[in-house]
């Protein structure tokens, strides 16, 4: 004790402050550059060797994107799209985990078995058939090609993270209770397991939310030209051929905006968010 | 009277039949789901590759196993199949480390466990596009906060190109490599760490209140209590995202497209191109089928170790 009180690179409160600032640095570092980069006047912005602050925060930087390029239609686009994939894949996952978790039946271990596999299958050795088949279909460059594929991606976990949810949430004799008083199956669902899995299901939302909004890939191949793409393609509207950033400040102001719905819905649920998370991934 | 009762057992039968269709109904349109999005789909796509199968001509020949013949005995192929699995092993490896060590340090102070689980969430849900171009912004030649801080430790004296120096390597493997990785790494950490933060704080107290009063000092108590209490958190961990990582696509096509020279060039890049670009659908599920291969043995392997945890 007196050794690491007089060397205090010894001390156990030393080390751990400098592992959190290279955590901190690391992690956040990124987000500090593109924010001063969207902030910092353009004749600063390509100084070689650049500057570590902006000398002068030009405000109006912000607003650029959405004047000169049609960043209000990506938004709404990306809304549209991530909501209905929110909706319609959190109410047939509650559907589901619902009857895999409460309501023992013939087939529930084997459709378990397949949500299983199907949540490890990668995403690219679906997409070619899948673009193929909604070719065919015409619903590529359409929202519910893009919908539809979110929805696929999302709905295994999801049922089997809800499912872990209704199997610990509350206690099975409250539904027991309540059908014995008469109450059936579809009762006891909608009138006790889904308003008491509430907490659950945001979690859910929010997760599937979280994931719809970054993603890239699926964007791109489903609906990647025209006004309907999402903010994940349209933002490469500002970017050049080969990762050349043409439109820099503007690119980076457009990204500032583009990452707060995430993050003001993971401060807003985050509650929800972390135990949900590693509660299923871990049980599933 | 009689009439009604009648009436009432009717009702309870249809309630009774309904009650015992009931489970079926409410997982019927998840099933729906997977069957037509998912498995019909990879059925399709194991088929294809069967197939000289290329959009726009009109004869599509039945050829075997041609095509994974033709990709297995081209060299480039075969070397951005060797990229995938290094990009996926060294991703998983480093990460895990980086998160495993991160979360022994964090575990310390549970005041602040809360605050660095919100920031350690930030950059997995960040937009892929927004990761992938900051980073190729911060690592530009001229505009780098890098390249001034590296310059001035000395390490470098000029000015590199991180997704450009093929000259400079590092462990036998490039610099847009590693600068590549970097960002796989940096997004993949901070969430690895939250998932053993979660396992640590599950240990019981009273676990390590008991060896302390049998003796056992810090390092035993870390090595007998501790390792083995997260073991299957980090299993888990390493499995799933390894299975993701072979599969990643985006960090990669959007930051340097493959290039220079296929240095950071992987097999979802090579489909995508040779099914969107090319058209040439067969050859590019033979490949899909090849990646679904090695994700499935390490599925396999994740399947029987989680079930067999679960009895």
């Amino acid at each position: 004790m007196s050794f690491s009180s007089k060397w205090p690179i010894f001390s156990r409160g030393f080390w751990f402050v400098i592992i959190s600032l290279c955590f901190l640095i690391f992690v956040l570092f990124p987000f500090y550059w593109m924010t001063i980069s969207a902030l910092k006047p353009n004749t600063e912005l390509f100084l070689s060797p650049p500057t570590w602050f902006p000398s002068r925060i030009v405000w109006e930087n912000l607003i650029n994107p959405w004047r000169i390029f049609p960043l209000a239609r990506y938004f709404a686009n990306s809304l549209f799209v991530t909501g209905i994939t929110v909706a319609a894949t959190v109410v047939l996952a509650s559907m589901a985990g619902y009857s895999l978790s409460r309501v023992g039946f013939r087939g529930s271990k084997l459709i378990i078995l397949l949500l299983l596999i199907c949540q490890l299958l990668p995403g690219i050795v679906t997409i070619v058939p899948f673009y193929f088949w909604m070719y065919r279909l015409g619903l590529v460059n359409k929202y519910s090609g893009l919908i539809l594929a979110y929805i696929a991606w999302t709905l295994p976990f999801s049922t089997l993270m809800l499912r872990a949810y209704f199997g610990s949430a509350y206690p099975v004799e409250l539904e027991e209770a309540a059908m014995i008083d008469g109450c059936s199956r579809m009762g006891a669902y909608l009138r006790i397991a889904m308003p008491l899995s509430i907490p659950g299901m945001v979690a859910v939302g929010a997760y599937v939310f979280m994931l719809a909004w970054k993603e890239f890939m699926w964007a791109s191949i489903m609906l990647s030209s025209g006004s309907k793409k999402p903010l994940a393609v349209g933002l490469r509207d500002l970017i050049g051929e080969a990762g050349q950033v043409e439109f820099i400040s503007e690119f980076m102001a457009a990204s500032v905006a583009a990452t707060i719905p995430a993050f003001l819905l993971f401060f807003l649920a985050q509650k929800y968010i972390a135990s949900g998370i590693t509660a299923g991934s871990i049980k599933a | 009277m009689q009439e009604s009762s009648n009436l009432k057992r009717l009702r309870f039968k249809f309630q009774l039949s309904f009650d015992q269709a009931f489970p079926y109904l409410m997982v019927a349109p998840t099933i729906a789901v997977i069957g037509t999005l998912i498995i019909y789909p990879i059925i399709t796509g194991i088929r294809l590759s069967f197939y000289e199968y290329t959009l726009v001509m009109p004869v599509k020949p039945y050829i075997g196993f041609r095509n994974y013949l033709n990709l297995l005995s081209d060299l480039r192929f075969l070397f951005i199949l060797g990229n995938t699995v290094l990009f996926a092993v060294l991703s998983v490896a480093i990460s895990t480390v980086i998160g495993l060590l991160v979360a022994l340090f964090l575990n310390r102070s549970s005041r602040l466990i809360g605050i660095y689980r919100s920031i350690g969430f930030l950059p997995w849900i960040t937009p892929m596009i927004v990761i992938a171009y900051v980073w190729v912004w911060m690592f530009s030649k001229s505009f780098s906060p890098l390249n001034t801080v590296l310059m001035k430790i000395r390490i470098i004296d000029e000015p590199v190109a991180f997704l450009g120096a093929l000259n400079i390597k590092f462990l036998g493997l490039s610099l847009p490599f590693w600068s590549v990785l970097t960002v796989r790494v940096w997004f993949s950490f901070p969430f690895k760490t939250i998932m053993f933060l979660a396992g640590l704080q599950s240990i019981p107290q009273t676990i390590y209140d008991a060896a302390r009063v049998d003796g056992a000092n810090k390092l035993q108590q870390f090595r007998h209590i501790t390792l083995p209490s997260l073991m299957p958190v980090v299993f888990v961990v390493v499995t799933l995202s390894t299975i993701w990582n072979l599969s990643h696509f985006p960090t990669n096509y959007l930051m340097t497209s493959g290039g220079p020279q296929d240095s950071t060039n992987v097999i979802p890049i090579f489909i995508y191109n040779r099914a969107f670009i090319h058209y040439k659908m067969g050859l590019a599920s033979a490949a899909g089928v090849i990646i679904l291969i090695l994700a499935g043995v390490i599925g396999y392997i994740y399947m029987k170790y989680t079930s067999r945890g679960e009895e």
